[in-house]
């Protein structure tokens, strides 16, 4: 019974989505704010039928409910709760649902903060939102219902993906989707401005928080899937450059843009048309993303079953969504202008020159990604466009942008000489271009190289100017003190700056871990030691495990650090009953400075067995760095001008709406 | 910058995406295509005296067929390959891929054997020259010792019909 | 029954996780280890297509970890092992694309981009500096009343 609820909740949502992208664009246009309004309760209603068809697929799933197909699929009797829950986004039905909720939630999200913003503002906005509920939910029901019924039962499902039975997948997924879904809400905001005809500065403002908050949660759920990559994999990889993890990058940067140019249109009210164009941008690659993980287009990590009518379904709703988005852009363009003047040496070239070096970053991500698809189709050939393509491509070009970064937060609006902003970091610069000199010249080991030159060198400068910013800030303000100030308007300040903060800390774990990482593939039998770098491994013996739904065979490894024992490691070859696949569990002795790794191999014969001892210095640091970074985001969108608004503009909103309609 | 340009890119780039829908991007195509096939020597599977080389089947076009009996979509396409050997207008080479001798001969006499030679690739060397990367795959081979076409995948009755028939015409 | 279901279970019967020998290779003058190493991390495995030859447990994987291994120690350069590959598999193989005519765009095509952009950006911001400024300070003012009484400059 719960499948046909849950598959008829899913329809009513369609038809408030339905209303939701219709009468409230209706009442716009003609001034009735009874329309307007519907927009809320749509919200609401949307948001929670579809909290109903989660809660419905999530009985399916917890009484083994296998007459359902999408149960059956991915689920199993002997499934550990958890994963039961997990696995209704464990499949391409399910995550769409989980997809269309998440996004339900940010309507209703919008509804309830956006009290402040003239009525008609926010009845445009949830009106562009429901057009891309309407694509969602149609695209499931008329091609992906988790709720389709199975004509024969069977008596047990075919379990989770033993690869997503992981505690790294029970947040990933909906992280990401928070995030993707959160683009959503720039791009509603652009095409309203672009409806209306507006483009004022409080359109920027209005757009920001909702574009941090969606960032925040994109990084958190690249970094979460880097996380999850690097030790369920068991190669001790934690990017790959796969079409998928290409997929959530892209937004990534288009968001990252979109954040910069959002400041400068606020502050400035320069960049509009851009920042409208990257907001569009942003939303449209989500959307690509969702194309090319489930349309199976191209060679990919991802085991969604790929269908091409829902790919032909998906691209027909992105041309035409997107289309029409970049058609309205085309005939309002001319009316946005161009905002204030500024000169070349100014903040605004520096945060436009950010965005053009991210904007070219997207377009590299996406070509790359798509090379191969566009050489099969122009037959030129098949070819593989892999990791040692986009290293070299982000080698290139990415240490130019960090350059920028690092002046950025020093340069003024408007106007900068050059002869002032060079004497404030000059003694900076030079530090950290000695230093990279020292570390790419053979002084210290042999080892050095000149990458770890450039990494480390451009850590120093993005720290180092951070810092100098700090200090110039803060001794401007000297009478307010630290917490008054940072209480106040300047946290969006620090928010900056513990972002950038983030960014070279990724580059250092980033660095240090591709050049000095150590790999070694040993046949080793219990008694016998091996060492790599510093450390010795002691296999001290091997033992059959029974899990909830696999058997398993651990290792015991003693991990001793200069002959001092620093730890215990006990790596799994896990067999899965029901899709009897063999998986890897890689154990890790982790630390700030550096991962010892070890994953179990295959049993070689005469009790030896193939292992895989890996060292990854700093590698921790690519994570801590995402999280500084998402941080970052946290205190920029708590800074007091998001937060006050709320409470004062009541009555100025009251004025707009009688302006508008 | 010109305001219709973004449209412009995405019009594009849907018009790419659309043909990529119609392509399967696993299928990795042959490099030995219009190239002479790779030269080999290797025991016969049913005749442990008699040996099989590229040379043995020069003079007439034929296809070769890369068989397991640990692959599954080779039973799917057993009955195939009995179908075109019995309609006996061009002959089959097998080429046993890494398989085990003993098991792959009761194949054989399990499901009958459509095969002219059989060439057994125990260690799967010579099907590393062939770019094999999967079982079943078949090569059609020219009278000169071309390759002239790969399929990837059992064959089935139309794609012998509708591809593999016209191409033999031609040949 | 499709072409793509038929693919799925070609993948199935020559399956990624077949329990396989991994190879055991001596390194020392020969063959260096690390050349070994990062070499096979930059070929792709055909059985599983995202993976790399390092990382695949594919028994077709191990073959080619062999041969290139055989190679490496006759003294082949990696170019030659490229080679050797590319003549039997095509391009796919390679993760790093062959730089060649048909590349070209691939490999420049980025630093093209950049710079017509850069350029692009530089020429606009030098005209902009000539035209009267165009500072829309009445709308700047009015947003700037409308959602915050006390501006402030920092951001």
């Amino acid at each position: 019974m719960s499948a046909e609820l849950g598959q008829f909740a899913v329809i009513l949502a369609l038809v408030l989505a339905l209303v939701q992208a219709t009468l409230p664009l209706i009442g716009t246009f003609n001034g009735n704010t009874r329309f307007m309004r519907v927009a809320h309760s749509t919200a609401w209603g949307q948001f929670i039928f579809l909290s109903l068809a989660i809660a419905c697929l999530a009985h399916a799933m917890l009484s083994n409910d296998f007459s359902v197909r999408y149960v059956a699929n991915t689920s199993s009797i002997a499934l550990p709760e958890i994963y039961k829950i997990t696995a209704i986004w464990g499949g391409h039905e399910g995550a769409l649902l989980l997809w269309t909720f998440i996004f339900s939630i940010w309507c209703v999200a919008v509804s309830t903060f956006s009290k402040s913003i003239p009525l008609d503002m926010t009845a445009r906005v949830l009106a562009v939102m429901g057009m891309v509920a309407v694509g969602f939910l149609l695209f499931m029901l008329l091609t992906s219902s988790p709720f389709e019924r199975l004509a024969i039962v069977p008596a047990d499902g075919n379990d989770l993906n033993p690869l997503l039975q992981d505690p790294g997948m029970i947040i990933h997924p909906p992280m990401l989707y928070v995030g993707y879904s959160g683009f959503s809400v720039a791009f509603a905001f652009a095409i309203a401005a672009l409806l209306s005809g507006r483009f004022d500065a409080a359109w920027a403002r209005w757009s920001r928080p909702w574009t941090t908050v969606a960032w925040i949660f994109l990084t958190l759920g690249i970094s979460l899937g880097s996380w999850w990559a690097y030790h369920e994999l068991g190669w001790g990889g934690w990017w790959f450059w796969d079409p998928v993890e290409n997929a959530s990058f892209m937004p990534w940067l288009a968001g990252t843009a979109l954040i910069h140019s959002l400041a400068v249109a606020e502050k400035r009210g320069s960049f509009k048309s851009w920042t409208i164009l990257l907001a569009i941008s942003a939303f449209s690659l989500s959307l690509l993303g969702t194309f090319l993980v489930r349309s199976g287009v191209l060679t990919s990590v991802h085991a969604f079953a790929n269908d091409p009518a829902r790919g032909l379904f998906i691209l027909v709703f992105l041309s035409l969504f997107i289309g029409g988005s970049l058609a309205l852009f085309a005939w309002r363009a001319p009316g946005i202008n161009r905002g204030s003047h500024f000169e070349l040496a100014s903040k605004e070239t520096a945060l436009l020159l950010n965005n053009l070096f991210l904007a070219a970053l997207t377009a590299i991500v996406l070509f790359g990604t798509l090379a191969p698809l566009i050489y099969d189709a122009l037959n030129l050939g098949k070819i593989s466009v892999g990791f040692p393509w986009f290293n070299l491509m982000f080698v290139f070009i990415t240490p130019l942008m960090f350059v920028l970064m690092g002046l950025g937060p020093l340069i003024q609006w408007k106007k900068q000489t050059g002869a002032e902003l060079f004497s404030r970091v000059k003694w900076l610069a030079l530090g950290s271009i000695l230093l990279a000199v020292a570390c790419a010249t053979p002084l210290f080991t042999p080892a050095w190289s000149w990458l770890t030159g450039l990494g480390t060198g451009l850590v120093a400068w993005i720290t180092s100017t951070s810092i100098k910013a700090l200090i110039e800030h803060t001794s401007k303000r000297k009478t307010l003190g630290f917490w008054q100030d940072f209480s106040g308007r300047s946290r969006s300040f620090y928010g900056m700056l513990v972002a950038h903060l983030g960014m070279a800390m990724l580059i250092l774990g980033v660095t240090y871990v591709s050049i000095y990482d150590m790999e070694k593939d040993v046949s080793i039998r219990p008694g016998e030691t091996y060492s790599l770098n510093d450390y010795s491994f002691r296999f001290d013996d091997i033992r059959e495990l029974t899990g909830p739904n696999y058997t398993s065979y651990m290792a015991e490894f003693e991990l001793y650090k200069n002959n001092k024992l620093i730890g215990n490691l006990s790596p799994e070859k896990r067999v899965y009953n029901i899709q009897t696949m063999p998986m890897t569990e890689a154990s890790v002795n982790t630390g700030l400075m550096r991962d010892v790794y070890v994953s179990l191999g295959e049993p070689l014969g005469d009790g030896a067995w193939a292992v895989r001892l890996y060292y990854k210095p700093m590698v921790r640091w690519i994570w801590l760095g995402s999280i500084f970074m998402a941080l970052g985001g946290l205190l920029s969108v708590t800074d007091r001008r998001y937060r006050q608004k709320a409470r004062h503009t009541s009555t100025s909103n009251e004025a707009v709406i009688s302006q508008a309609s | 910058m010109n305001r219709f340009l973004p449209l412009v890119i995405l019009l594009v780039l849907a018009l790419f995406l659309g043909l990529g829908l119609r392509k399967d991007p696993s299928i990795v195509p042959s490099p030995l295509i219009n190239q002479p096939a790779p030269s080999f020597e290797l025991p016969e599977l049913r005749d442990v005296n008699k040996t099989v080389t590229k040379e043995t089947s020069l003079g007439t076009p034929y296809l070769l067929n890369v068989w397991a009996t640990w692959c599954a979509n080779c039973r799917v396409e057993h009955p195939v390959l009995m179908q075109i050997a019995n309609d006996g207008r061009i002959p089959i080479v097998g080429l046993n891929y890494k398989d085990d001798r003993p098991a792959a001969l009761q194949w054989l006499t399990d499901y009958g054997d459509p095969y002219r030679d059989i060439a057994y690739d125990e260690s799967g060397r010579v099907s590393i020259d062939f770019g094999v990367y999967g079982a079943p795959e078949t090569f059609l081979i020219d009278s000169e010792g071309n390759v002239r076409h790969k399929v990837i995948g059992p064959i089935s009755v139309e794609l012998w019909q509708e591809t593999l028939l016209p191409m033999l015409a031609e040949l | 029954m499709n072409l793509r279901t038929t693919l799925a279970l070609l993948l199935l019967t020559f399956s990624c996780q077949l329990f396989a020998v991994t190879n055991e290779f001596e390194f020392g003058n020969r063959v260096n280890e690390q050349r070994y190493l990062s070499y096979i991390s930059k070929i792709r495995c055909l059985v599983c297509q995202n993976e790399s030859l390092g990382s695949s447990r594919s028994d077709l994987a191990i073959d080619l970890r062999n041969e290139i291994y055989r190679l490496m120690a006759q003294g082949q350069s990696n170019e030659q092992i490229d080679d050797f590959l590319v003549s039997r598999y095509g391009d796919f193989i390679l993760y790093q694309p062959p730089v060649k005519s048909s590349t070209l765009m691939l490999w420049f095509g980025p630093f093209v981009l950049l710079f017509v952009l850069l350029t692009l950006l530089l020429f606009r911001i030098k005209k902009m500096k000539n035209q009267p400024t165009t500072l829309s300070a009445s709308e700047q003012q009015q947003a700037r009343e409308l959602l915050n009484p006390k501006e402030d400059q920092h951001d």
